[in-house]
């Protein structure tokens, strides 16, 4: 090797250090600069918050790419993903149903049905605590149960990864989309979670209200304000206000109609059937308690609760009409000991209008959310 | 090029990575320093940690089950002759996760220390959990179960449950003390004359017994027939309930 000049190697060694002196000044957090860019090759996808959205919580593990999400479309409608082909994500979470099944349970491959209903997929970037029992923490954790779940789509992980691995596109795309060769569920579930945060739905009546491009008529506004007043009558319920009291766990705040919180509404006395968070925590006290689904898209996605039983939204009211059951553990809101909310026909009328104005057909009908194979 | 310029190069980026070394990655001062405040908050229900499902004999009789039971620490400030340095403008206290919060002081003397039980005005009233980072206490998810969405901001405190009213343990009787609004913003003070010295620590609580929140001189709240309040709906019962919060709440220097 022929000697360097000195000037060479001075140049070189000041290039170097400028270079190290950059990566110290801002390298002081490492593992937050190694995970928060996007993998090489990749283009960031960049979500358009929409008007009075809070911001979405991307995990810094899991940035949002333009290949990632494209994978992550290609597999939540992938039916390879199921032991026999036939299913995908998108066969229980329906587009026309705001991504939500017209079943008041699913049916998986083998004919086995689950025991609650498919939850409608509206804005998942912002929301909290998965399934109705909350026993995902993430949005990633939660799309790692359905494909091996026996009631489900049944394909074991190690199936599901030599599948998507023995195809050329796939293995292309994993290597696109995350900068590395190789399947896992892992990566399958963080391409799933992009997709399903870029599924937004802001452009219902309600958000062009808010937005002021449009108005409410007088029933839906009527219902709107049901739905922010305290339930029962002053003359039995103190502070009663003649209201459908919906917001204390569908409130406005985040504009996602949920405060992602769990509780027990007076469905049932007893909890046999189904545990809810108990099922999860093991503490009695949580027993029938479900997190609070979004109204986004409410009226799309029919039946109601986590069980599916009732069909409409006039059912769903005629429960907190009557109150709901007692037990030990039923939510401090509900009327249970008063008659219920005592709604007038009118009045549900009104509310019913109002839950209407969540509907977004844009959403359901969105292209760039529909089955690509 | 030609060595001379090359050698000026290597030592001026000697001297700007010495530079950004020394400035990026070492905060800590070369003399003396901040001091520290940490901010407790020591609630109690019955004489015991605030947990959810516990249960307690209220001054009226009626055995009551803890369910939910969340509070606001705002406008957290040292007080000081020329006005008040906020250091926090909300915390959020819930039942089961007891928390401590701590705050770097300029050293100095100081003629209190304060902080509110609720959302200073600033920020309750008008504003949205959406200004806010979403883990904010302030914010969408950190502020969950604690907005009213229409007109009255946040829900400063919330304590609710189920009762039973013959004392017994059939709770199917609810309750819900649930308070916001700017006038039910209440003032614990700790009012004394104190020193931050360089570099030390000092601690503060926040102390109460919820039971006592019931009570305040011969007012009793019963829950057989004051048992809810959202504030507007019911003021007098939140006025009570506020101004027993506010007798039973004291802000201790440890």
């Amino acid at each position: 090797m022929m000697p360097r000049p000195l000037t060479s190697l001075m140049n070189r060694s000041a290039v170097w250090l400028l270079a190290w002196g950059v990566l110290a000044a801002s390298g002081c957090r490492p593992d937050e600069t190694a995970t928060c860019k996007t993998p090489p090759g990749t283009t960031a996808y960049e979500i358009d918050i929409p008007p009075f959205f809070p911001p979405m919580d991307i995990p810094p593990d899991n940035p949002m790419t333009v290949e990632g999400v494209e994978l992550g479309r290609l597999l939540f409608w992938e039916t390879g993903l199921s032991s026999d082909s036939t299913m995908s994500c998108g066969s229980c979470h329906l587009p026309s149903f705001a991504f939500a099944d017209p079943n008041p349970v699913s049916t998986g491959v083998t004919g086995a049905q689950g025991t609650r209903n498919a939850m409608a997929l509206v804005n998942m970037g912002w929301a909290q605590h998965f399934f109705w029992d909350g026993r995902a923490a993430t949005l990633e954790e939660q799309i790692l149960d359905p494909i091996p779940h026996p009631d489900e789509m049944n394909l074991p992980w190690a199936e599901a990864e030599a599948r998507l691995a023995a195809d050329p596109e796939y293995a292309e795309r994993f290597l696109t989309a995350f900068g590395e060769a190789g399947v896992s569920s892992e990566k399958v579930s963080k391409a799933v979670a992009q997709f399903l945060r870029t599924m937004i739905s802001a452009d219902s009546k309600f958000d062009r209200w808010r937005r002021g491009v449009t108005q409410l008529s007088e029933l839906e506004f009527q219902g709107y304000e049901i739905f922010n007043r305290e339930g029962g009558d002053p003359e039995v319920v103190s502070g009663g206000q003649f209201g459908g009291d919906c917001f204390h766990c569908h409130g406005e705040a985040g504009l996602q109609f949920s405060d992602y919180l769990f509780h027990n509404n007076g469905l049932d006395a007893t909890f046999g059937a189904d545990p809810g968070l108990a099922g999860i925590t093991g503490v009695a006290l949580d027993s029938g308690r479900f997190r609070t689904p979004t109204l986004r898209n409410v009226a799309l996605s029919p039946p109601y609760m986590h069980d599916g039983r009732f069909q409409t939204l006039e059912e769903v009211l005629d429960h907190y009409n009557s109150g709901g059951q007692p037990s030990q553990t039923i939510d401090p809101f509900m009327k249970y000991s008063s008659g219920g909310l005592m709604l007038q026909p009118q009045q549900k009328e009104a509310l019913i209008a109002f839950l209407h104005t969540l509907t977004d057909t844009a959403f359901a009908s969105n292209p760039a959310f529909a089955d690509p194979h | 090029m030609n060595a001379t310029s090359s050698t000026f190069r290597f030592f001026f980026a000697s001297t700007v990575l010495i530079g950004i070394m020394a400035t990026g990655c070492k905060p800590e001062p070369m003399h003396g320093g901040p001091g520290t405040l940490t901010l407790s908050a020591n609630f109690s229900f019955d004489g015991d940690s605030v947990l959810v499902g516990r249960t307690a004999l209220d001054a009226a009789g009626n055995r009551l089950r803890l369910e939910t039971f969340s509070i606001y620490l705002g406008g957290i400030e040292l007080l000081n002759d020329t006005g008040a340095v906020r250091l926090s403008d909300a915390e959020r206290w819930d039942a089961g996760a007891p928390n401590a919060w701590s705050y770097i002081v300029e050293p100095g003397t100081y003629s209190g220390f304060r902080a509110h039980l609720g959302v200073p005005t600033e920020y309750n009233t008008d504003t949205d959990p959406t200004i806010w980072p979403n883990d904010h206490p302030l914010g969408v998810n950190g502020s969950a179960g604690m907005f009213w969405s229409w007109n009255t901001g946040y829900i400063f405190s919330k304590f609710d449950g189920k009762a039973d009213t013959t004392g017994g343990e059939n709770f199917i009787h609810p309750y819900a003390f649930h308070i916001g609004g700017d006038p039910q913003l209440v003032e614990i003070k700790y009012n004394e004359p104190w020193t931050v010295a360089e570099c030390s620590t000092h601690e503060f609580s926040l102390e109460g017994e919820l039971l006592d929140f019931l009570v305040l001189g011969n007012d009793t709240i019963d829950v057989r027939e004051d048992n809810v309040t959202h504030t507007g709906d019911n003021l007098g019962l939140a006025e009570r309930y506020v101004a027993g919060q506010q007798a039973a709440v004291t802000l201790v220097k440890n």
